[in-house]
């Protein structure tokens, strides 16, 4: 299976680091918007699949992200690259801030905590109009071309895949999995867990706010959409989409997701009916989302 | 020296008592048991002391420093390890995971984002070690919900003395087991070393016997009697309430 799912990668690699010569200017930049959003969605995976923490106010650090390159773009003309760093710089203090109130709560209390302050984000965006330009949002500087954003894009997310991939590995990536499986334990054993989940938050809301950056300088706008809850939830549905509690899983179910998003409603208005169907088939029948499901198929055939 | 010391420790939940101004010690290298009918307080008082509960009133303190009120992690990170009444594990993880995570707590570096966990070759080394110490060896690639009741407490175990703890809490170390693996920890328990001291409840009075240097009885929540085993069977008063022998 290791070999095997090497090659897959390779293979995938090459193929998208062709796409800027195979498709048009409106498929690469469809992929772009794929890409970004993967590392959005592996980014809340952190928290959702492997620390047990079930966040549904995500969009908080994608919008953080988005509006810091845009307003630091639009007001004092800063190259966007140095306003994804400042951004990142930005969501550590505030997810350390948020996190810090959110995870003294658990369970429900801890999901409503996090939209909430999600929510207040989306609403400082709306009222702050001398900033943020209100409803009507913000004109964000650009990376560059459209190719030179594709290929920034892949490699952030190839930088964020191996790093989280390395994280899950090491011995903080164990102690928050040991989290989400019995938290009681943990605190037992030793762990001062607060600590360890505030830090899982950080990383996630860090790597959010990356994914936001991105998404500024590829579509060049910013509005208050990014701060919404929709946006949070439908990072969650990728999540449980692709298959909790791995890296390869969130980032299939962003695919999955945006190309539902963008081919089905080119066709009907109501292509939110067959996401909202393909999820409630997802979780009823594929528990593990749809890596899980194939993974458990291959270990099934390749077992002697 | 008293080892750890329970100053009027009380705990009540609304009128009911599950504590009742008690007051304990346990020397040092000594296998104490506590025993006592169902609801006498027993993991109650546990639990004070692994800091899971926080006592209403009184004091605790272990090897002379207060400990009274720390949260568990503080408390294990003293010295204090503990097992469950009910396993308490990581049921989707490998035997093998299960004992390093709890290994890594104090030995590792928790913190490390980067370096694969195997890398660590004083943790794998001293997971392993304890694996063959609770006789687990042989199955630390299983999921531990694929063991048997017997061998996830043997686990337990495991997971507690990875805490190097020079006191270990045991709440009902046989619960649940068939009577092969109970002699089997009685064994184990024996085995030891005596530098390691032990507060244990249990239900099962011939494990108590073989085991305990001294036995406390609770009741109610309050402090019945503490003394040595043949003390506690002649004592009329517990013959009385717990044993209901004496008519």
């Amino acid at each position: 299976m290791g070999s095997t799912s090497r090659y897959a990668g390779v293979i995938l690699l090459a193929a998208l680091a062709l796409v800027p010569l195979w498709l048009g200017d409106y498929g690469r930049s469809l992929v772009t918007e794929t890409l970004l959003f993967c590392i959005f969605a592996m980014s809340l995976d952190l928290l959702m699949g492997y620390t047990g923490l079930i966040s549904f106010g995500h969009a908080a650090f994608f919008g953080l992200g988005a509006y810091t390159v845009a307003v630091l773009g639009a007001l004092f003309g800063i190259h966007p690259v140095l306003g994804a760093l400042a951004a990142i710089c930005l969501a550590a203090p505030v997810a350390v801030a948020i996190g810090f109130f959110c995870i003294r709560a658990s369970g429900v209390y801890f999901i409503m905590l996090t939209l909430a302050f999600a929510q207040l984000l989306y609403t400082v965006s709306i009222k702050w109009r001398s900033v943020t330009g209100g409803d009507d949002g913000l004109v964000a500087p650009r990376l560059g071309t459209g190719e030179q954003t594709y290929f920034a894009v892949l490699l952030t997310l190839l930088v964020v895949y191996f790093c989280l991939r390395r994280l899950i590995a090491s011995p903080l990536g164990q102690v928050l999995i040991g989290i989400r499986e019995n938290e009681a334990r943990m605190r037992a054993a030793g762990y001062a867990t607060a600590r360890y989940k505030l830090l899982s938050f950080m990383i996630a809301g860090c790597l959010g706010a990356t994914a936001g950056a991105l998404f500024a300088m590829h579509n060049g706008f910013v509005s208050p959409s990014v701060l919404f809850w929709m946006l949070s939830g439908e990072g969650m549905i990728m999540v449980v989409l692709g298959g909790m509690g791995t890296l390869v899983g969130p980032m299939i179910g962003a695919a999955v997701f945006l190309l539902l998003k963008h081919f089905v409603s080119l066709h009907s208005a109501h292509w939110e009916l067959l996401v909202g169907a393909t999820f409630i088939a997802c979780v009823m029948f594929f528990k593990q989302g749809i890596y899980g499901w194939f993974r458990e198929r291959w270990a099934r055939r390749s077992r002697p | 020296m008293s080892i750890l010391r329970t100053v009027d420790l009380s705990r009540s939940f609304g009128s009911l008592l599950a504590t009742d101004c008690v007051n304990l010690a346990i020397e040092a290298g000594e296998r104490h048991a506590i025993i006592g009918p169902n609801g006498a307080g027993k993991t109650s008082l546990l639990n004070q002391v692994g800091g899971q509960l926080r006592p209403s009133s009184g004091r605790i303190f272990f090897k002379d420093r207060e400990i009274t009120g720390l949260p568990p992690e503080r408390v294990c990170k003293l010295g204090i390890g503990r097992t469950f009444q009910k396993n308490n594990l990581f049921t989707r993880l490998s035997v093998f995971d299960n004992v390093r995570l709890a290994v890594l707590a104090r030995r590792g570096q928790p913190l490390n984002a980067f370096v694969p966990v195997t890398r660590f070759a004083a943790v794998e080394e001293r997971t392993g070690e304890i694996l063959v110490q609770v006789g687990l060896a042989d199955r630390r690639g299983a999921a531990v919900r694929s063991l048997s009741y017997g061998e996830q407490r043997q686990v337990e175990i495991a997971i507690a003395l990875a805490a190097d703890p020079e006191l270990l809490l045991l709440d009902e170390p046989t619960a649940g087991m068939s009577p092969a693996e109970t002699a089997q920890m009685v064994e184990f328990v024996k085995g030891l070393p005596r530098t390691l001291t032990i507060l244990m409840i249990e239900h099962d009075m011939q494990v108590v016997f073989s085991l305990a240097d001294r036995i406390t009885v609770l009741h109610y929540g309050r402090l019945l009697a503490t003394g040595a085993p043949a003390e506690i069977s002649r004592n009329e008063a517990v013959q009385e309430i717990y044993l209901g022998t004496a008519h």
